[in-house]
């Protein structure tokens, strides 16, 4: 392992902090970013992104109104806040400094004596990149790594990194603050739990701080230092701490240890009525990797919130073994909103083999549950384990497909990441391979930062979660083109999707020949020079995979073509991009005037069908036999509104083909004459009536405007 | 599953009278009966989310111009 000398260590001592005035010590906590170094605007200004960095950095906010509470004065910096005013601010790409620099500068504004940076896997290249750039600045301030990371990793960081002076390990609400009065003091630090520090030319490891058995004792997070509070769409409150299950590839472990537990259901329901008596949010991201391990407390919980009669919206995390479908109704009678469910592996003898051991057909029954209970649920699935093999693969990626037959149900496929000093990573650390597939877990953006690249290169064991496990039976290209075509293949085309695995009783083998089709057609499938996620995630992917099932798919392999060909032709009506109607007013005239001439409005569009969508997509929910739908032409239009609603028309056939009628050149007397209403329920109804409520029922649904005179005669009067 | 119902949103339409029967009315109902599905949030969400509104039309008579 190389070492990097490049900048000298301010604090091998223990020197008291020069800025220390007399008042109180002033402390700035920096959060680690989720968002960082992506090129593309585009991707980091997309809604999910920017909702996962919208999280409040809740671990330094809780460690400042720790501090605080020991006459600290705490400030907080939120990287993904500044990395969204560092891409906004005005200027090309290029021209900009790093993200790295311009956190640096920025912080480089503040005034603090110590300098304290959270850490988590993916950014941490980053976060020891913006400390080497501050010792720089100001090496007289000492330097504090904590959080999950560094936690785990403290004696290589510090070996390798001499401008990180001190690592506070696992919970820090004890620890923090000791330490803290220690370097006020300009003191050893020796005798605090739970710090790792340098002694001389020597690392010093203390042993592991307790952890915090009385969570109610901990104080409402500082919110009051983050203004940005009031832009958020909810607020996350820790439930608890501790997960007492032991997956091999888990990392909570190490950080909140095993022993499960949980805040009073008062104090936290009084944290939430403090949030939104102040900042007027009532959604909370409720945090706890196992929330529901103690069946009683959970009622318990939910029952306090229900008794309160007041609305509070709340998501959390789950395992399916420790939540039975009572429990979901109860907790989505309190307010759950959306639930969090790792199930990992679809495979039943990987479930053993990582000692998850969830029985697989009761994870599907919860599912159904939430579902039932409009509970958003999150079904985390992972790939690439080291034993796992190509029929685990397909059981994995079988129940991602399943669970795409749920409304509510989001699954989610993750590729395996080594986490720093989980069983998986101790274990094969000598077989770990960087071969640029990365877990979405340390994804960067498009392309690892080049001088990020270097460190991970020169650390394994700092930055393990970038490198790989070497799976024997599968090839992780392959599983990483598999990945970004189920993500974005759910996403764009849901039920297309489901529909392919059913007929295919494997999607895999659809995904599998739309390679091989594209290997054969150069102008298809991930171009030269175009990043292969970065194609998946395109609108040429999705034009391309079209193409594929209408030429190749459907007509040599499909078993129910027919249900393919009104999937796609229902689901590309919907993502057609139609212009916003001009006017939709209604025009102040009425159908009784029959020379009036009707025409589509501006942006309504319609679309043929071979078959009922609606009825494809009930058979699909409960698996039904596809071949059963019948051939049963329809027509849809859809309309686009101006506030990005759409509404997609089932016409009745008579609606469809009056509508057909209407091309901005016959007035209302000669649609009627060419109207053929054939049903005989109607035979005793004259046809100019017919017409003229039909024409009305579809000019006040928006389809149809009326004009004086035919689109012809208006070009030819604006001509003369 | 309560996800896949939909939820029903009556408009009410108004047309002139142009002298129909109650029976007739009724009938041309049925045959111009359109299922409007409104989907919020834009296409992309649209290919995979639940149907959340239909809209039932029901018609009543307007006053008779003058």
């Amino acid at each position: 392992m190389m070492h990097d000398r490049s900048v000298t260590p301010g604090q091998a001592e223990h020197p008291a902090p020069c800025a220390h005035h007399g008042g109180a010590l002033r402390m700035c906590l920096v959060g680690p970013p989720t968002v960082t170094d992506f090129e593309d605007p585009e991707v980091a200004e997309s809604e999910a992104i920017r909702l996962i960095a919208e999280h409040a950095p809740i671990g330094v906010l809780s460690l400042a109104a720790v501090l605080e509470q020991h006459g600290v004065a705490p400030q907080i910096v939120d990287l993904n806040r500044l990395y969204y005013a560092y891409l906004r601010a005005p200027g090309e790409a290029e021209a900009k400094q790093d993200f790295c620099s311009y956190v640096a500068e920025e912080l480089d504004k503040l005034t603090f004596d110590v300098l304290g940076f959270s850490s988590i896997c993916s950014s941490y290249p980053l976060t020891i990149r913006i400390a080497r750039d501050m010792k720089q600045r100001r090496p007289d301030v000492p330097i504090i790594f904590g959080g999950p990371q560094a936690s785990v990793v403290d004696v290589p960081t510090m070996e390798a990194y001499p401008f990180v002076d001190f690592v506070v390990r696992g919970e820090a609400e004890e620890t923090l603050p000791a330490l803290i009065k220690a370097i006020a003091a300009g003191a050893s630090p020796a005798g605090i739990q739970g710090v790792t520090y340098r002694e001389g030319d020597r690392l010093v490891r203390a042993p592991n701080a307790q952890i915090i058995a009385d969570l109610d004792a901990i104080p409402l997070p500082a919110f009051h230092l983050y203004p940005e509070l009031k832009d958020c769409h909810y607020v996350p409150l820790e439930l608890g701490r501790g997960c007492p299950f032991a997956c091999t590839f888990c990392s909570t472990n190490d950080f909140f240890r095993r022993k499960f537990r949980l805040k009073s259901p008062e104090k936290v329901i009084e944290q939430m009525r403090q949030v939104r008596d102040v900042y007027g949010i009532t959604t909370f991201d409720l945090i706890h990797d196992m929330f529901t391990v103690d069946r009683k407390r959970v009622i318990a919980f939910c029952e306090a919130v229900i008794a309160t009669g007041e609305t509070f919206y709340w998501n959390c995390s789950a395992r399916t073994d420790c939540i039975d479908d009572d429990m979901i109704a109860t907790m989505a009678r309190a307010g759950c909103k959306a639930i969090f469910f790792g199930i990992e592996t679809g495979s039943a003898r990987l479930q053993k083999i990582v000692k998850k051991n969830i029985d697989l057909n009761e994870a599907t029954a919860r599912i159904v549950a939430t579902d039932r209970n409009q509970i958003t649920t999150a079904v985390s699935l992972i790939t690439g384990f080291p034993d796992e093999t190509m029929e685990d693969l397909r059981d994995t990626v079988h129940f991602f497909a399943d669970s795409l037959r749920f409304d509510f149900a989001e699954p989610q496929l993750h590729i395996l990441a080594p986490l720093a000093e989980t069983p998986l990573e101790s274990h094969f650390r000598s077989q770990l391979v960087f071969d640029d597939i990365l877990s979405d877990m340390s994804h960067q953006g498009w392309r690892q930062d080049p001088v990020d690249r270097e460190m991970i290169q020169q650390h394994l064991d700092i930055f393990p979660n970038f490198y790989s496990i070497p799976t024997p039976a599968l090839d992780r290209a392959y599983l990483r083109e598999l990945r970004d075509f189920l993500l974005n293949g759910s996403a764009r085309f849901r039920w297309l999707l489901v529909a392919l695995h059913q007929d295919s009783r494997d999607v895999t083998k659809s995904f599998e020949a739309f390679r091989d089709w594209y290997a054969t057609h150069p102008d298809k499938g991930p171009r030269p020079g175009l990043q292969e996620s970065r194609y998946y995630a395109s609108i040429t992917f999705r034009d391309d995979f079209f193409e594929f099932v209408r030429d190749v798919y459907a007509p040599r392999f499909a078993r129910t073509p027919r249900v393919l060909h009104s999937i796609m032709d229902y689901e590309r009506a919907l993502i057609a991009e139609t212009p916003l109607p001009a006017d939709t007013a209604i025009d102040g005239h009425d159908v009784s005037d029959i020379t009036l001439v009707p025409k589509l409005v501006d942006g309504v569009v319609l679309t043929e069908c071979a078959a009922d969508y609606q009825r494809i997509i009930r058979c699909l929910r409960r698996k039904g036999d596809l071949r059963r739908i019948p051939r049963k032409p329809a027509t849809i239009a859809t309309r686009q509104h101006a506030d990005k609603r759409l509404d997609v028309v089932l016409l009745s056939p008579l609606s469809a083909q009056l509508l057909k009628l209407c091309d901005g050149e016959r007035d209302i007397s000669e649609i009627a004459t060419r109207l053929v209403p054939a049903r005989r329920s109607m035979a005793d109804i004259p046809t100019d009536k017919v017409c003229m409520f039909g024409l009305e029922v579809l000019r006040q649904q928006g389809l149809i405007a009326l004009h004086r005179e035919s689109a012809i005669s208006a070009s030819q009067a604006c001509a003369s | 599953m309560a996800a896949a119902k939909n939820t029903q949103h009556k408009v009410v339409l108004t047309i002139p009278d142009i002298g129909l029967s109650k029976t007739q009315i009724n009938s041309l109902k049925r045959n111009f009966k359109n299922e409007v599905v409104t989907h919020l949030g834009g296409p992309e969400v649209l290919a995979r989310r639940r149907i959340v509104v239909v809209v039932v039309v029901v018609i009543v008579f307007a006053q008779q111009k003058v």
